[in-house]
């Protein structure tokens, strides 16, 4: 447990990811659709926040708009992950608003989106221990 | 006595007498007359001569009379046949003569009906006209092109309407017009002629009128149709929410329908609803769903309501920021440079992004006694949830938009 009481970045990533695992495997119908997307969303801007908090402490995360954030990663780390990170990052937030006449992500391309989550989930951990030499 | 041959006989003055077989008959009554012969021969013979020539002359008088007989009767038929002829063209002639005195008549009837018709042609296309170019105007929002009129061209099946276009203010072709330009501008045209008085019909139906369309042009639309549907009912048709977002984004009625076809043409018809009730919804189902361990739920549900709230907010402020004159265009860019819930609050509650502090406190501290506790609990509950709270969270909130709604 962390000072404040919960649990660390890290954990609160894959928790998020482990969350939304379990939606998917339990079927999602359309209001779970929207929620799984939103765990992969959070489980990956909690991911980058525990990035910029462990690189540049009190400089981005929380300082500018997300999707701003998640730009910045490109002078961070390997630009074609952070480009691939800010894309996958927008699908899942175009597909967390309703659009009352676009179809809903299939299973297929949910299951795409949950393993390119939790493979940047995991870059961007590996990125904030490089950068401290870990 | 009979010597020399008549020259009647010899020079073939008279018709149907063969003039070498004439003479030649005259030298031969010359010939019964013989000098030497005794006078009693001679006389008898001469008389014999005589009447026997008399018999064949008299004969061939008679040819002569019933061929020149005939000759007349023939010559008479052929004179009908003029005469008939020529009392036809007499008839024409007059006929033609009266009837010259009533075309001048008619054709001066028909000038002053093709220029009544004209007139009135002009009258009716200008009263569409006029009606055209006011939504042409309240559709083209950003556009340089300009409809200055309209008016039917061609004569009997045959006709053109042309389009008085300039392009800042200087004629141009209509080549140069964009997709959505042109699209607007067919309904400008389509409008009110589904909607003259004299239409049976008192609805229109429409056909995705928003593909290609600007986004100010889509306002414009919301704003057009919003105008007719006080006298019609506006049917519209699209696959492009956003028609239906500008119409909420402008606070215009509108009933919405998502018409969903599956295979063997099973259709559905499901009410539409807006973003912020769909954000509750979801909450509302997360928070009955039992896969999800309680403080990922708590994220979840937080993650929603503090979505309701920033859209609740968005419309808000998009309306306000409309309702001064700004444009689209400065209306979504003040709406980007909000980028926190509170910036968002402060646009849609004082106008201004940047009063995130005290006074955006005290505004909603004037909207209620816990409406900032609320707020926080959303705002922070993405990243301290408290599972305790998931089912007050939401009645909270739903309260929270009812109040920041009806305070605006």
């Amino acid at each position: 447990m962390t000072a404040r009481g919960h649990l660390p970045e890290r954990s609160r990533a894959v928790r998020a990811l482990s969350g939304a695992a379990a939606l998917l495997d339990a079927g999602p119908g359309p209001a779970r659709v929207r929620t799984i997307v939103r765990l992969l969303r959070h489980a990956l801007e909690v991911a980058v926040d525990a990035f910029w908090e462990s690189t540049r402490p009190g400089e981005v995360a929380g300082r500018s708009r997300r999707g701003r954030q998640i730009r910045l990663l490109a002078a961070s780390i390997d630009r074609r992950t952070a480009h691939d990170v800010y894309a996958t990052w927008c699908m899942l937030s175009d597909a967390a608003k309703p659009h009352p006449y676009e179809l809903a992500p299939t299973v297929g391309e949910l299951r795409a989106l949950q393993a390119a989550t939790q493979r940047h989930v995991a870059a961007l951990e590996h990125a904030g221990r490089s950068y401290h030499g870990q | 006595l009979l010597a020399p041959v008549p020259a009647a006989l010899v020079d073939g003055a008279i018709d149907g007498i063969d003039p070498s077989a004439a003479a030649n008959a005259w030298t031969g009554l010359i010939g019964l007359d013989d000098p030497h012969a005794p006078d009693d021969d001679r006389d008898r013979a001469l008389a014999v001569g005589l009447t026997d020539a008399a018999s064949r002359v008299a004969d061939e008088v008679n040819r002569l009379a019933e061929a020149a007989t005939q000759a007349l009767a023939a010559q008479d038929t052929d004179w009908e046949l003029l005469a008939e002829q020529t009392g036809e063209t007499i008839r024409l002639m007059e006929a033609a003569q009266g009837a010259s005195l009533r075309a001048a008549a008619i054709s001066e009837a028909r000038r002053w009906l093709r220029d009544l018709t004209k007139k009135l042609r002009h009258e009716r296309v200008a009263r569409f006209a006029d009606e055209a170019t006011a939504i042409w105007e309240g559709l083209r929002r950003d556009s340089n092109v300009a409809l200055e009129g309209i008016t039917l061209t061609g004569a009997n099946t045959r006709r053109e309407v042309k389009l008085d276009l300039t392009v800042d203010g200087t004629p141009g072709p209509q080549a140069i017009l964009s997709q959505g330009e042109l699209v607007a501008l067919g309904l400008a045209l389509f409008l009110p002629r589904s909607t003259a008085d004299d239409s049976p019909f008192r609805f229109v139906l429409i056909d995705d009128p928003v593909q290609s369309m600007d986004p100010s042009k889509v306002v414009g639309l919301a704003r057009v149709l919003h105008r007719l549907a006080a006298t019609r009912q506006i049917v519209v048709f699209t696959h492009d929410d956003r028609l239906l977002q500008a119409l909420r984004r402008l606070a215009l009625p509108a009933t919405a329908h998502m018409i969903d076809r599956k295979e063997q043409s099973v259709v559905t018809v499901l009410p539409v609803s807006g973003r912020v009730d769909q954000y509750l919804r979801d909450a509302d189902a997360l928070a009955k769903d039992t896969v999800l361990p309680a403080d990922l739920l708590a994220v979840a549900v937080s993650g929603y309501c503090r979505d309701a709230v920033d859209e609740t907010a968005t419309e808000i402020a998009r309306r306000r920021i409309l309702a001064t004159g700004k444009s689209v265009a400065d209306t979504e860019a003040a709406l980007r440079s909000a980028h926190t819930t509170r910036a968002l609050l402060a646009l849609a509650l004082l106008g201004d992004v940047r009063k995130t502090s005290g006074e955006l406190d005290k505004a909603l501290n004037d909207l209620g006694p816990t409406t900032r506790d609320v707020l926080a609990a959303c705002v922070e509950g993405v990243h301290e949830p408290d599972p305790a709270r998931v089912k007050a969270l939401l009645n909270d909130i739903r309260s929270l938009i009812e109040t920041l709604h009806a305070a605006t």
